[in-house]
């Protein structure tokens, strides 16, 4: 739009001053449809208790939503793509490096572990740490070094206290703020230490178990640190329906890779089946014939003579 | 001291020509003179994997079981046939390709004994260090006596129902037949059977020493007989199965 001077203004910062506040609504309008809005413009006008004040408040709330939304729908459309490409992925190993690498761009996590489980063990597969450059497992060539985790206590007692493991038994997505604060409900020790160790710190956590068609669980996620996109600062992990999404297309990915690896596990093994008693009866036609009994002792002979030489 | 090893199986199709030319080629290439006798008197075929064909055939086994020539009339030199470079020979007698011949020797017999006298001539005449028997499938008076005179047993089966039984009283009767050596490799294994799994299996269950477990083999199938396979792909895993029969064959 253009000012009394007849010039195309819309960098809020320096112009703000010099449009009329109804301008600068319309202004905010056309940002939301074109899904660009930004709070800043109408910051000044929201707590204005007139008409102005509730006409701003309304789209300012209209375009944070509708700001959002479109982020979402970007992110989507993001993820609908890898989630095609991860059904189609062959190398298992690449599927899961990519699970985790993408669930870290969709929340903006700084580190992300993926644990299969493999007969009530969830174990370790993929373990990625931005900020101190670590990457295990997957196609780094890098082993994992860390213990598996046990679904189950040595007292047959589901394992609450691992945060991996209840997310696993409970079917459960879990979020945690602060694995330091006092009121974090399960036993972080495995990450302390591995902060003593590396000087990092392991804030934020939310853990997402994995299911497969058979609503089974086939392993777990967990993203640490999720990080403000603005600000960088560590924050919690929110309920986020893009990574729902990733996690549902990545799980059916993966369960349909492991379903197929069984079933072609199945057909490739050998069966042999043998009849025993039609073999014995089939052997003993032969060999219980007075001609066997000849042959057997004339083979005897020939070698007792020591038989097969050369002349020379 | 001369070994003779027969190479058997219980089906037509699992390779044993093939095989029993390749055993003969590498055994040439370290230095040994080994003679292959063609007994598949039925349907003979090594004779096209050494590049013999019916002109180059002076006499056949089915001249010597007539009594129209010593057997060591029948060993043809082929060890320029191979294809490679060999420090020992490679003499094969080979079965005639004559239909006549065929149905006529079918039809009138032979003498079995006379066969297994042969053997022994023609190890003592050539010098020959192995004797390879390529045999006729299944059970018969003539396998019998192959396996029965035989100091070492290669037994080739596929990973086929089909094989199975018949394969499994085969073992039983060499077991019972004293044969001091016995030994299986599986043939033609589709591509996706996991080879050690095979092995475990076949050996649980046969309780004899799968020596070599050879993958399904594309270039196997497009060489198509017209040569010998070990020989020209030295360092193919079907290759290497068969220098693993080979290493067990001298040791």
């Amino acid at each position: 739009m253009r000012n009394s001077d007849g010039i195309l203004s819309f960098m809020p910062n320096s112009s703000t001053k010099k449009i009329t506040p109804l301008a600068r609504i319309m202004q905010a309008v056309n940002e939301v449809e074109a899904g660009e809005y930004k709070p800043d413009l109408l910051a000044n006008l929201i707590d204005q208790k007139d008409d102005i004040g509730q006409l701003a408040r309304v789209v300012d709330t209209m375009g944070r939503g509708v700001a959002f939304r479109y982020k979402q729908l970007r992110l989507l459309q993001r993820v609908i793509p890898i989630g095609v490409a991860l059904s189609a992925e062959k190398d298992f190993n690449r599927l899961l490096e990519t699970l985790v690498v993408e669930a870290q761009g969709v929340t903006h996590a700084d580190a992300g572990t993926l644990y299969l489980l493999e007969d009530k063990v969830l174990k370790f597969v993929i373990l990625r740490n931005a900020s101190l450059k670590i990457t295990m497992g997957g196609t780094s060539g890098n082993d994992i070094a860390f213990e598996p985790v046990q679904l189950y206590n040595k007292n047959g007692s589901e394992n609450h206290a691992n945060v991996a493991s209840y997310a696993a038994l409970k079917h459960q997505k879990v979020i945690v703020s602060d694995a330091y604060a006092t009121s974090a409900n399960f036993d972080f020790s495995g990450t302390k230490s591995f902060d003593q160790r590396t000087g990092y710190r392991s804030k934020s956590f939310l853990t997402i178990p994995l299911e497969g068609q058979d609503k089974n669980v086939i392993g777990v996620l967990q993203l640490i640190n999720a990080q403000d996109a603005d600000t960088g600062e560590i924050i919690p992990f929110t309920s986020d329906n893009v990574l729902d999404a990733l996690v549902l297309l990545a799980s059916a990915a993966l369960d349909g890779y492991i379903r197929e690896e069984k079933l072609r596990a199945e057909i490739a093994k050998l069966q042999i089946e043998i009849n025993e008693s039609h073999r014995a009866k089939q052997v003993a036609e032969i060999t219980e014939t007075a001609y066997f009994k000849e042959l057997k002792d004339k083979a005897n002979e020939l070698r007792a003579r020591g038989g097969n030489k050369k002349t020379n | 001291m001369s070994k003779i090893v027969s190479v058997h199986s219980f089906r037509g199709g699992t390779g044993k020509s093939n095989t029993t030319a390749n055993l003969a080629g590498l055994l040439s290439v370290d230095g040994a003179r080994v003679g292959v006798v063609d007994t598949d008197i039925q349907s003979p075929g090594i004779h096209i994997l050494f590049n013999l064909d019916e002109s180059q055939m002076v006499h056949s086994l089915n001249d010597y079981l007539w009594g129209k020539c010593a057997i060591k009339d029948c060993a043809h030199d082929v060890t320029d046939h191979l294809g490679a470079q060999a420090k020992g020979k490679v003499f094969l007698i080979p079965s005639s390709i004559k239909a006549g011949e065929i149905a006529r020797i079918l039809r009138e017999g032979y003498d079995v004994g006379l066969l297994n006298d042969g053997f022994r001539d023609v190890v003592s005449e050539m010098n020959l260090d192995y004797l390879l028997i390529d045999t006729h499938p299944g059970l018969n008076e003539e396998t019998l006596l192959s396996i029965a005179i035989s100091d070492a047993l290669v037994i080739i089966m596929r990973p086929d129902q089909q094989d199975y039984q018949g394969t499994a009283v085969t073992v039983d009767v060499a077991r019972k037949l004293d044969v001091p050596k016995m030994l299986m490799l599986i043939n033609k294994i589709p591509q996706s059977f996991d080879l050690d799994d095979v092995r475990h299996r076949v050996e649980q269950i046969y309780k004899v020493k799968v020596v070599a477990t050879l993958p399904h083999s594309e270039e196997m199938m497009a060489l198509a007989s017209s040569g010998i396979f070990s020989l020209k792909y030295p360092d193919h895993p079907v290759t290497k199965g068969l220098k693993a029969v080979v290493a067990e064959l001298q040791g």
